[in-house]
């Protein structure tokens, strides 16, 4: 029996698998693909004697070697040469999806395609011309509705008759000049290499070369022609840029804006709130100021708002401790309760408050849709600053917990952006530093504390731009660029009440759960080493902490911390803080011997802080070393000591200058 | 076209009056931030302007974005019909900053309530007029938000009208 090899490819979600399963009846044989634990599909099915056996390829939005994907997909189409390639396209999503289709034909792969989703193209109003694409296209165009099985027959048909096509049409998409004559040029000389031209379509080729494409450079770089390459590569680039790739990619968005969905789509194009508001969230000037002002106001909600909620926990807890170390004749023992315990938990647990409203704020951002188009608005940043793409994601969850955040950089698929990446990410606010910044803020910036917290995020977003811009330049393992971002954008939704409030909840749990656990172990030692020697601590009932083991601690490192204005107290905080960083508030409330309710005003008047050595600790703390947890999960997705200590390092001594810089330049401007 | 009847009638209202509200926001919040900045460089006292208008560097910089905003939907009068995107957008940054100031001010309200219960102070109403929001329920932008609620009706009754919100396209 005559045996068809099809190959089944298409952007995610354009129903890709149900046409698989519609052609091979749901019978599937699953494996992996060779050395990958990407997932491969085949299926057979037998059509007017024909034996098609039916390869099901990763969903790729496009045919680069940026993830394991698209080189799976592009490889099996260069390598196993299928007699027939389907394009599943979205036929209600068309612009979208023919970037892939494009590579393809740039390919030479004989394409049929599926133009899927054409009852939800039609609701949406959308009316496309068949016959004009597939003129344009050179390709047959089928349209099915895969839910309902409309068009596999014809599907079928016209798979078998391409695979009888002996001629394919070549030279599809025209990139116009002065693209055209270099591809044109490159090609030529890739020519002369026997073994490349055996194997590769030569016009495709030298677009990947000119795209400095990594897995064709590695190819061609054992070329003889290779050094003649090189010198056409160096020329082209004085034509068209540095970034040839960004260029030749934004020509093929081009071709199919301005060339073939004119032609193709009739009428008006549908217009959904979704593209009214993404006019203004993504407009290339009003996108990201837009973005900051959505900031400042979850950051107004999750200060301002919360606050008598913070106040009614701190109230509860102090009447707890009260009530509790009553009963207690042993004063130590009541000491340990009332102010070990419930004071320094107590501390901690106020702060869950604005936790609790932040990420209340951030799951509603979150579940309308707009976040992606934060990440979006800020790739176009974040890559001219030599930060990838997709980092902005791990950023995002970094204000949350800097744990789930490192580990969310298992997405980028280079190691060289994903390192860099799990480097900066602790300088991005987690969640654990707000409880510091608000007592601090509280306690000494008066009607500045909103804004001055509000700036530590700013400052860590800057700051991870910088290092990464930094080690992007000096370290030659980062050296190069990050490869582009592409991402799907989700429509807007209105956010459900239930919904946002567990992804609320579930975040917040995280907060609670480590306040029952490694913050009550920090605050039972503090409160140890902050009461004993109990007699020398404890004189004519008077609380002297001078002469308590911690002094001696903030002591012995104070002289390192003189020049930022930092007392032995603030010392000893920050050496807690590196258990976890929300140790700090309860170290803080322990060494002062109060209850929580008075953490912030007793801060203020034993004069730890002035304002400027006050803003300049809440710059350390949101700089300094990373938490525990934070560096199991580096030295875990690295797996380098290497890299862990070199985090701990440079954080130390970049918090350190930071601070300095602050106090320094603070003072010159007559701050105190 | 309907979206040519719009530019023509309701449109033309709905940009001018997105264009009013533009203009208002970008003044408080020119005022707002230069008063902030007035306040953080020469200044320790607060320099509110007549008790209204607050010193205010991050709320002033919000609203000259509110203002921006709103501004940008003057090309729905040359019939480009993605800008009401931007009328959308300003009236919902003009709802995010008018509900949070007002949240605000009942927060102040209850941490009053609060120290008053627990013996820490006296009941009074200033909270009302003053507090973390700055002149609590005077703050301009709670009344921009107000006043920018006939726009909001006018801009849902077109995008109704025209299917927008079910994502259907214009009819001809």
């Amino acid at each position: 029996m005559e045996k068809v090899v099809v190959a089944l490819i298409g952007n995610p979600n354009v129903g890709k698998s149900q046409i698989f399963n519609n052609l091979t009846g749901g019978r599937a044989h699953v494996g992996n693909w060779p050395g990958k634990t990407v997932e491969k599909k085949e299926g057979k099915c037998v059509h007017k004697g024909v034996e098609l056996h039916i390869v099901d390829l990763p969903g790729t939005y496009s045919l680069t070697a940026h993830s394991i994907d698209e080189l799976i997909a592009r490889n099996f189409i260069v390598e196993e040469k299928p007699d027939v390639v389907v394009d599943i396209v979205d036929a209600s999503n068309l612009e979208r999806n023919l970037y892939l289709l494009l590579q393809l034909l740039e390919l030479e792969a004989n394409v049929v395609v599926a133009l899927n989703k054409w009852d939800a193209a039609k609701s949406l109003g959308y009316e496309i011309n068949v016959d004009e694409l597939s003129r344009l296209l050179g390709v047959p165009v089928i349209p099915t509705v895969a839910t309902e099985k409309m068009g596999m027959e014809e599907l079928k048909d016209a798979i078998l008759e391409a695979a009888k096509r002996k001629e394919r049409r070549k030279n599809i998409v025209k990139y116009g000049e002065p693209f055209d004559g270099i591809i044109s040029e490159i090609a030529s000389i890739l020519q002369k290499d026997g073994e490349l031209s055996s194997k590769y379509p030569m016009r495709w080729l030298a677009i990947k070369v000119l795209e400095a494409d990594e897995e064709v450079m590695k190819t061609v770089s054992k070329s003889p022609v290779y050094d003649e390459l090189k010198l056409k590569l160096e020329e082209a680039k004085k034509v068209l840029g540095e970034d040839m790739e960004i260029a030749l990619a934004e020509r093929r968005y081009s071709i199919i804006a301005e060339t073939i969905v004119p032609r193709v789509l009739t009428g008006a194009r549908p217009l959904t709130l979704t593209d009214l508001l993404d006019k203004a969230f993504l407009s290339k000037h009003l996108g990201i100021p837009i973005f900051l002002a959505l900031w400042w106001a979850l950051f107004r909600f999750a200060f301002d708002v919360s606050a008598p909620f913070s106040d009614m926990l701190s109230m509860l807890f102090t009447e707890l401790g009260k009530f509790v170390s009553s009963g207690i004749s042993d004063p130590q023992l009541a000491s340990f309760i009332a102010d070990g315990i419930f004071g320094g938990l107590g501390t901690v647990l106020s702060f869950f408050p604005p936790i609790f409203f932040l990420f209340l704020g951030l799951a509603m951002l979150e579940d309308s849709g707009y976040l992606p188009r934060a990440a979006f608005v800020m790739d176009r940043l974040m890559v001219k600053l030599g930060l990838h793409g997709r980092s902005f994601i791990p950023m995002l969850l970094g204000f949350g917990c800097n744990v789930p955040a490192v580990m969310a950089t298992r997405t980028i698929e280079k190691e060289e952006d994903r390192i860099l990446t799990i480097l900066v990410n602790p300088l991005m606010s987690c969640s654990a530093r707000l409880p510091v910044y608000l007592l601090i803020a509280s306690a000494v910036l008066g009607p500045w504390a909103a804004a001055a917290t509000y700036s530590m995020y700013i400052l860590g977003i800057a700051l991870a731009i910088l290092m990464a811009k930094l080690f992007r330049t000096v370290i030659p393992y980062f050296k190069g660029k990050p490869s582009p971002l592409i991402m799907e954008l989700p429509l807007y939704a209105v956010p459900t009440v239930r919904t946002t409030l567990i992804h609320a909840w579930e975040r917040g749990r995280l907060f609670l759960r480590k306040a029952g656990t490694i913050i009550l172990l920090v605050v039972i030692l503090s409160w140890f080493l902050s009461n004993y020697p109990w007699e020398a601590v404890h004189q004519n009932g008077e609380f002297v902490i001078e002469n308590s083991y911690i002094a001696q601690l903030g002591r012995l490192l104070e002289p390192y911390f003189r020049p930022l204005g930092f007392n032995w107290m603030a010392v000893v905080a920050l050496f807690f803080g590196f258990l976890a960083k929300e140790a700090v508030v309860g170290t803080f409330a322990t060494m002062l011997g109060v209850s929580e309710e008075e953490a912030s005003s007793a801060l203020a008047s034993a004069g730890v802080f002035t304002p400027l050595t006050g803003f300049a600790f809440m710059a350390f703390t949101l700089t300094y070393t990373p938490c525990m947890a934070t560096l199991g999960a580096i030295y875990r997705e690295t797996n380098s000591w290497k890299w862990t200590i070199f985090a701990v390092v440079y954080e130390l001594a970049l918090a350190y200058l930071v601070a300095l810089g602050i106090v320094t330049f603070g003072r010159l401007l007559g701050f105190t | 076209m309907r979206w040519l009847s719009m530019r023509q009638g309701n449109g033309r209202l709905v940009a001018a009056y997105a264009v009013a509200l533009g203009v208002a926001y970008l003044a408080l919040g020119a005022v707002e931030l230069a008063l902030g900045l007035h306040n953080l460089l020469w200044c320790s006292e607060n320099a509110s302007l007549a008790g209204i208008v607050p010193t205010d560097i991050l709320g002033g910089f919000a609203s000259l974005v509110t203002g921006a905003t709103f501004l940008s939907a003057i090309s729905v009068l040359r019939g480009v019909r993605e800008s009401w995107g931007y009328v959308i957008v300003g009236l919902f940054l003009s709802a995010v900053f008018g509900v949070l100031y007002m949240l605000i001010v009942g927060a102040d309200g209850l941490s009053t309530w609060l120290s008053y219960v627990a013996g820490e102070g006296d009941w009074t109403w200033e909270w009302l007029t003053s507090g973390s929001a700055g002149p609590g329920l005077l703050r301009p932008e709670i009344w921009l938000f107000l006043a920018s609620l006939p726009l909001a009706h006018l801009t849902l009754r077109a995008l109704k009208q025209f299917n927008v919100l079910r994502g259907r396209r214009a009819q001809a």
